[in-house]
Formats: C-alpha cells, sequence, structure tokens
C-alpha cells in the first residue's frame, strides 16, 4: 500500500528521512477510512435527492430540508458499521431522513408546515432548457402530490417517486405493509381523482 | 371478480401480489369493463407520471456544499 510517510524526504531536500515502516494497525484503519469515504460517496450519491424529496414535502422549506439532508448522511456515516444488509441501505437512511424531518415539523410553532399556506411553491430549475410540456407535467403531478395529506403524501413519495417495495416504504414508516400499501391506494385514488384528464 | 373487487385490489394486481386464480379473474373483468379499464390506465398514468416527475432535486452546488459538510462533520 501506498504510504506518503515513507517516501518523505526532510524539509531541506536532504537525504530522505528514514521512517518507520507502518504498523499493520495503520494499514487497517487506513484501509478502513477509505472504506468508509466510498461507501459515503455512493450513498450519497445515490440517495441524498430522495432524502431532499422526503424531507421537503414534510417540513416545505429547503433550507430545513437541505439541514435534514446533512444530518441524515452525517448519522449514516456515524452509524455505518451498523449497516448490515447494503440492500436496505436506502431504506434505512430515508427513515432516519424522515425522522429528522418530522423533528423538524414538531419543533416548529408559528411557521408554515402546510404547501397551501406557503407563498409560492420551490422549484429550483426554471432556468433549465426543460421542454414547457415536461414542466407543466412536472408542476402538475408535484402540485398534486402536495395537496395530498402527508401520511398519504410520504407514503406514496416512497413507493411510486422513489420507488421503494412496499415491505420498505412501511419499513421507513413504521407502520404494518397492509398499512403502506393501503395509504398508497389512497394516495393513487386521489392523485387520479385530481388529475383526472391531464395526464 | 366486479367493479368493487376489482378497485379493491387494485394496488394488489399492480404489485403483481394476486393468486394466479385472482389475477386471472381480474384480467377478465379487465377485459369486459370499460369504466375499470379506465381506472387502471388512470392509475398506471399516475404511478408513471409520479416516477418521471415528481421528484425534487438538489442543485449540484448544492449537494457538493452539503457533501462537504458532511464529511467536515464526520472527521471532527
Amino acid at each position: 500500500m501506498f504510504c506518503p510517510k515513507a517516501q518523505a524526504t526532510h524539509p531541506n531536500g536532504a537525504k530522505p528521512v528514514r521512517m518507520l515502516p507502518m504498523t499493520e494497525r495503520n494499514t487497517v484503519d487506513l484501509a478502513a477510512a477509505n472504506s468508509r469515504l466510498n461507501q459515503i460517496t455512493s450513498l450519497f450519491e445515490d440517495n441524498a435527492d430522495a432524502a431532499f424529496n422526503v424531507a421537503y414535502r414534510i417540513v416545505w422549506n429547503r433550507a430545513d430540508a437541505e439541514d435534514v439532508v446533512q444530518s441524515t448522511f452525517i448519522q449514516v456515516y456515524l452509524k455505518l458499521d451498523q449497516l448490515q444488509d447494503k440492500s436496505k441501505a436506502r431504506s434505512w437512511l430515508l427513515q432516519i431522513a424522515y425522522r429528522q424531518a418530522l423533528n423538524i415539523l414538531r419543533r416548529r410553532k408559528d411557521e408554515p408546515t402546510d404547501p397551501a399556506d406557503l407563498p409560492d411553491r420551490f422549484t429550483s430549475d426554471d432556468a433549465t432548457a426543460e421542454p414547457t410540456l415536461q414542466k407543466d407535467l412536472r408542476l402538475t403531478i408535484q402540485t398534486a402530490i402536495d395537496h395530498l395529506p402527508q401520511n398519504l403524501r410520504i407514503a406514496v413519495v416512497l413507493r411510486d417517486v422513489e420507488g421503494l417495495p412496499m415491505r420498505e416504504v412501511a419499513s421507513v414508516l413504521d407502520i404494518g405493509q397492509s398499512a403502506a400499501k393501503m395509504r398508497v391506494t389512497r394516495a393513487r385514488e386521489q392523485l387520479r381523482t385530481e388529475l383526472a384528464g391531464l395526464i | 371478480m366486479d367493479c368493487h373487487e376489482l378497485e379493491a385490489n387494485l394496488t394488489e394486481f399492480l404489485e403483481g401480489e394476486l393468486s394466479p386464480q385472482e389475477e386471472k379473474a381480474a384480467v377478465e373483468h379487465l377485459a369486459t369493463c370499460q369504466h375499470c379499464e379506465t381506472v387502471l390506465a388512470e392509475t398506471k398514468a399516475v404511478v408513471a407520471t409520479a416516477a418521471e416527475h415528481g421528484q425534487e432535486e438538489l442543485d449540484p452546488q448544492t449537494r457538493q456544499r452539503l457533501f462537504q459538510s458532511v464529511l467536515d462533520s464526520s472527521n471532527q
């Protein structure tokens, strides 16, 4: 393994400084640190948008949703050793994000907590070259999702937007699978009614 | 299977969770019921549209800033 200290030279450019070889312990520590860095990088790349998506649909505030993403991944980084089943990483971290967002909501006293109370809906990419039809479709579905009650909204975001299997939706929400299915069903029914003739 | 039963089992039908017999009955009902066929098509459209257009995304600069903060906080 490459060891920078072993190849170091004296600051005045004289003879190479003779360094002690890296111990086995140091090698293991460095490998573990690199492994954790690779894991958190990969998890962040794959799931940061999903965590933001879930958080934003609860807190309705971009800054707070970003705070949720940050605190979620700090927790994930610190608890990486607890992640035994890599295939459940997405639902595991989305559950952390979901709980963090709910905590923010509970702490609020006088800020709007419902999209209907907000003056303007957040749109992050108005400057992009997205075709008008696509943009209209996106705003239409997102506004319809916004109008759902929170328990239905998060369930359908997890299942249909983020693509989690129903059992993982249940796990994130800490409810039974049949209850999760019921929420997704009711959310789809309401969306279908609201979007009739539009999509 | 009638209209009420089909709508009650629509999610299971879409999730592929019905038994072979139930699925066969659902397919047979759908072939003869315009109302349920429309409900199914609209529900599929909702699911597809939500999957394709329903996500709020972080802009690249914010992603990078948040990731750096995660690393900085985790290494303290």
